[in-house]
């Protein structure tokens, strides 16, 4: 909220330098986002016409005669048109400086000109919310006064953030209330007419919604309107709202000095005095004041008369009873609307006005009447005749609550004597009445967010300051409840960058295309995503189905850095693999990039890449799963139909490993073998811990067995099969995979390293021969293979 | 004198004359010896099953059996002193050769052969350190889903449909009552329900806000929510517990301020405020002259939500704060645009790694 810091001044005593209120402001719980400061302008007096001659050599200047409350007269030229005599005007004498300009002495076509009439613009205000040409200033100002003090140019603006419990502190009252609590000083607070004048009557208001609490209506006549005082105009603008004619500023300056939105009819277009709140009717047409055709509906509240609506209750009024150049008579609605239905009706036609902001944030009723009182006394200030003022509807009492003895000491963590307590609740208008235990305390009329003993415990630390609050440490027993998901990702996390995966981290909301894209590259049905309802954009309107296209993103951006040899990223988040919400998992992906100069090797059954990213991601799953994982083809969306594993444990699925789709690659433009893995990371359960088998000190005996083979027949199946086959076996590996012609087109050789070893002896070789006679026969008849010789 | 037949023709040398001929011709082919390799071929060709010190040996069997004693010590002698000489002259290469080795010099400051080592994501690094502080202090660390119902995000939290805070979250919504968690506080919640009270727990998480992407806003980031729930918890315990991870985060040296706020799930609210660690406090571009940053909201959980979860507020207390995780990088780091932790370029990520 801006906030001159001029008009604060005027309610209450505060220190001179910005800074230092500033930051009292941040201790109290209301920041200064930005503190706009004023140019600097001096030697600025208040000064009037009393002569104004035709420029002896120029048709476009004019002689003025100004008196600035001295003796001598001061002759200035002025080229502007609106200059009259009589008229109050601000004048810049010789030395003063205004922004970008120091005023001398000077001749103007030949006479002598002794300092400058000003614009607004010349004072630092915006120049078009005023008249053109020169300021005008209210007569009754005694000449001489320096208007740079008077209208307090020099104080800088703050932009306060007030939090959305306090409206009350959206208002220059609000704001030096806290600020005189803090500084223990008193509050000055503007005058308000002494009781309006009793009889009947004038303005009949009928409540036709629970959602108007109470509604303060009061007929003023014998009005002009016109231009505002220069001092309502001049904090109207400081505050940045455009003054425009008396009667609005003066609705918009109340609302401004108390935070209560009023608004003012003419009452030439109230049908019959009687003002109606209503649900507006289906297709009710009204016209608001910003010129917009709106078409109303039930769930908005309208002000109406028996015509039909005059405006749209708390957020903006009506076309047709906005008051005009010649309205001399208004009526002024003051009124308490429930918070929740003056938001749900912005909300619907999407706008949010200076009333609709308060409002929705819970105004307390009680202070429309004050309200009220302040707008018909700066009303019959300027000539406006009060009559009766009819008040309607239930304005309930400020809430009270009891605070027990005590329990600010325990929710702040330090003893507050209980006449530092009641200090600190009465300096912020709160009244106290002690009981056996504690405080029964009633919230002052402008507060609407007391409603429980925390909420006063908050006040109180807020009036001592929350830097009496001391650090003191909680012991802890260690915790109950297990870390162990969260450390198994960052021990996966930890382990893929040891193993040489660098980190990505990819946002995951992104446009429709993706899904699209990967479903026609792939010539499979698009994965179904779910949909962001009011997305910002289209490039974040799906949650993301599975982390490759981040990574292949990044990989594409990136892929210059091949030249190097490899790139490889991994990614651990959450993905929406379908449009079920339940679906989201945490799931982490790797990616190899190797440079297309570095081939895998030209034989099409094998590939190096594959291998060396298969045996990264294993030496990665090793420390979670300890016990042998099973492998076997797969194949899967997006991954190389051939050249794609499935690992699995305990008969499920927990990885899957692949060369991406060269269709996929040539999407993305990618020039590089990709190889990719994926992990479930919910297969990653605590295991009891491993149990050690105590190594044989016997030596081994290792022997290589050339093996011709179907090729159908998997490593794997070799492997397992020479495994079982005999109880000396201690390791397995295959190598040296070779397709050729002498083997025939369906065979292919695969060279088996058995490893024997007895638990309890030395082998001898007749031992070592049966047992591979017993491999080689196993081998035979399970997977038809051959000795080769 | 005892002979041993030798050629026929010349007249057969003595046994000590072989030996000392033998010895003579040893020391000099010793000495011409330039390898350890030349060594021990100098040895076969002595000391070997046919070296020639061993045909002398076998010559012995032809003495008189009251000569053999003594040829036979004579012998053994002669070798013995062969096998020192040997010995010797190895020792010698193999010191020389060790001189050698250390008169070898290299450029150290040749570049070192890397291997390809990964990283870890400055923002999993910050979280850890922020985690982990709190891990040694006791506490849990959980997680929960990024969809999230509007009960867990908003009405469990004293925020309930028509709460002008609501709006403040600007949220991503779904179908079917669901959102995009807007912060990490409805663990605090599910946490509770899961494992009632006394808790204390940390939960990092991505969260989401209807923001649009520029250097200081990102629709995505990430927070760390913390919660304490026991009897007797109160302010100073929060602002020790934050104290004590900003030092971890920072430096020993970090105070911590509260400034009064306002948060619907909490009271008293706060903003919690670090010394600068860019200046120490003194004022600087980073703080704006102020001397502190801001880290995030912070304060006692509110007895709404303490009732909600069935927890008795004149029984239990809490405090709960969350941090942005991208925030405090930015400060750890001196990273002036949210934008670089979704980029993954190679400096940014190798360079913090």
């Amino acid at each position: 909220m801006k906030t001159p810091l001029s008009w604060l001044r005027a309610y209450t005593d505060l220190p001179e330098t910005p800074q230092e209120i500033a930051e009292k402001l941040a201790s109290l719980g209301f920041p200064v986002a930005e503190t706009e400061t004023r140019p600097r302008i001096s030697g600025v007096l208040v000064g009037r016409i009393d002569a104004l001659q035709p420029h002896p050599n120029a048709d476009r200047l004019q002689i003025c005669t100004i008196d600035v409350g001295n003796e001598l007269l001061l002759t200035i030229a002025t080229a502007a048109t609106n200059v009259a005599v009589g008229q109050v005007i601000p004048v810049a004498t010789i030395g003063a400086v205004l922004p970008n300009l120091t005023i001398e002495p000077r001749k103007m076509r030949g006479v002598d000109s002794q300092g400058m009439l000003c614009s607004a613009s010349e004072l630092g205000l915006v120049g078009e919310w005023f008249e053109d040409g020169i300021m005008q200033l209210d007569r009754d100002l005694p000449l001489g006064t320096d208007v740079v003090a008077h209208f307090g140019l020099l104080d800088p603006i703050f932009d306060i953030e007030v939090t959305s419990n306090r409206p009350d502190v959206l208002s220059i009252v609000g704001v030096a209330r806290e600020l005189a609590a803090a500084y223990q000083r008193p509050l000055r607070l503007p005058p308000i007419t002494p009781p309006a004048p009793t009889g009947a009557d004038e303005i009949q208001i009928k409540l036709h919604s629970d959602d108007v609490l109470a509604f303060v209506a009061q007929r003023v006549t014998g009005l002009t309107n016109g231009p505002a005082p220069s001092s309502m105009r001049i904090r109207l603008a400081l505050a940045g709202q455009r003054p425009i004619s008396t009667l609005v500023d003066i609705s918009n300056y109340v609302m401004l000095e108390f935070g209560q939105p009023l608004h003012f009819y003419d009452a030439r277009a109230i049908n019959n005095a009687t003002l109606i709140v209503r649900d507006a009717q289906s297709n009710e047409q009204l016209t608001t004041l910003d010129g917009l055709a709106q078409t109303l509906s039930p769930e908005l509240l309208v002000v109406a008369d028996q015509n039909g609506p005059l405006a749209l209750a708390g957020i903006r009024g009506g076309a047709t009873s906005e008051v005009q150049a010649d309205t001399t008579e208004v009526i002024i609605e003051c009124a308490a609307f429930r918070a929740a239905r003056i938001r749900r009706g912005a909300n619907r036609l999407g706008v949010r006005t200076e009333a609709s902001s308060r409002f929705e944030k819970g105004i307390p009723p009680a202070m429309i009447e004050l309200a009220a009182a302040r707008a018909a006394y700066l009303l019959s200030e300027h000539g406006g005749q009060l009559h009766p003022r009819a008040v309607i509807g239930h304005i309930p009492k400020p809430n009270s609550v009891h605070l027990p003895r005590g329990a600010a000491d325990r929710l702040l963590g330090f003893a507050i004597s209980d006449c530092a307590l009641e200090s600190a609740l009465s300096r912020l208008g709160f009244t106290l009445v002690a009981d056996h235990d504690g405080w029964l305390v009633t919230a002052p009329d402008w507060r609407s967010d007391i409603s429980q003993p925390a909420d006063l415990i908050e006040e109180i630390a807020r009036s001592i300051g929350y830097d009496q609050i001391i650090a003191s440490e909680f012991a802890l027993p260690p915790s109950p409840i297990s870390s162990a998901a969260y450390l198994r990702e960052r021990a996966l996390a930890t382990r893929s960058a040891a193993l040489g995966f660098h980190e990505v981290v990819s946002f995951s909301l992104e446009s429709g295309r993706i899904a699209e894209r990967f479903a026609a590259a792939t010539a499979t049905a698009a994965p179904n995503t779910i949909a962001i309802n009011n997305p910002l954009s289209e490039e974040q309107h799906y949650l993301r189905f599975s982390l490759l296209p981040g990574l292949l993103a990044t990989l594409r951006r990136r892929q210059s850095e091949l030249r190097e040899g490899e790139l490889s990223l991994f990614e651990l988040s959450h993905i929406f693999p379908n449009n079920d919400p339940k679906s989201e998992q945490t799931a982490a992906m790797w990616i190899s990039a190797y440079a297309t100069t570095n081939q895998p090797n030209s034989r099409p059954w094998h590939d190096q890449h594959f291998l060396t990213f298969k045996g990264r991601i294993e030496a990665l799953l090793r420390a979670f799963f300890p016990d042998r994982l099973h492998i076997e083809p797969t194949q899967v969306t997006g991954l190389h139909p051939g050249k794609t594993a499935a690992i699995l444990h305990e008969g499920h699925i927990i990885a899957q490993i692949g060369a991406l789709d060269p269709r996929l690659a040539a999407e993305y433009e990618l020039d590089a073998h990709c190889y990719v893995a994926q992990l479930d990371l919910a297969s990653l359960q605590e295991r009891p811990p491993q149990r050690y088998r105590t190594p044989s000190r016997f030596p081994r005996i290792t022997r290589d067995l050339a093996l011709s083979l179907p090729k159908t027949v998997a490593a794997a199946q070799v492997q397992y099969i020479v495994a079982q086959a005999e109880p000396l076996v201690q390791t397995v590996s295959v190598f040296d995979e070779y397709h050729g012609n002498q083997l025939g087109p369906e065979r292919k050789s695969l060279t088996v390293r058995v490893v024997l070893q007895s638990p309890d002896a030395t082998l001898t070789d007749l031992q070592a021969d049966s047992a591979i006679a017993h491999i080689l026969s196993a081998a035979q008849s399970e997977l038809g293979a051959v000795l080769r010789t | 004198m005892t002979t041993i037949s030798a050629s026929s023709d010349t007249q057969p040398l003595s046994l000590e004359q072989q030996l000392t001929q033998l010895e003579t011709r040893f020391a000099s082919d010793l000495a011409a010896s330039p390898s350890t390799e030349a060594l021990e071929a100098l040895r076969v060709a002595y000391l070997g099953r046919s070296g020639e010190l061993t045909l002398v040996r076998r010559a012995i069997g032809s003495l008189a059996p009251a000569e053999k004693p003594a040829a036979g010590k004579r012998i053994n002698d002669c070798a013995t002193k062969l096998e020192e000489l040997l010995t010797q002259r190895l020792a010698a290469f193999e010191q020389a050769a060790l001189m050698a080795e250390l008169e070898q010099r290299i450029d150290v400051t040749f570049p070192g052969a890397s291997p390809a080592l990964g990283s870890l994501h400055p923002l999993r690094r910050t979280t850890d350190a922020i985690t982990g502080y709190f891990e040694r202090s006791g506490f849990a660390v959980l997680t929960g889903p990024e969809i999230e119902t509007e009960y867990y995000n908003f009405d469990a939290l004293n925020i309930p449909p028509d709460h002008p805070a609501r709006e403040g979250f600007d949220s991503f919504y779904l179908d079917g009552g669901l959102v995009l968690r807007t912060h990490t506080s409805p663990m605090q919640i599910r946490a509770i329900e899961a494992h009632g009270t006394p808790i204390a727990l940390v939960v990092p998480g991505r969260v989401y806000r209807r923001d649009s992407l520029d250097a200081r806003h990102s629709f995505m980031f990430h927070q760390v929510e913390g919660l304490l729930v026991a009897p007797g918890v109160h302010l100073g315990h929060l602002k020790a517990a934050l104290t004590g991870m900003c030092r971890a985060l920072f430096g020993p040296e970090q105070r911590v301020r509260f400034r009064p706020s306002f948060f619907p799930f909490t009271e008293p609210s706060a903003e919690v405020d670090t010394t600068c660690p860019g200046c120490g406090g003194d004022g600087c571009s980073t703080c704006s002259g102020t001397g502190w940053i801001e880290i995030g909201g912070a304060g006692m959980v509110h007895p709404n939500v303490l009732r909600e979860v069935g927890c008795s507020p004149e029984k239990y207390s809490g405090w709960a704060f969350g941090v942005g995780v991208e925030r405090i990088a930015m400060v750890r780091h001196g990273i002036d645009d949210i934008r670089s932790f979704y980029e993954n370029e190679r400096d940014f990520l190798e360079q913090l790694a």
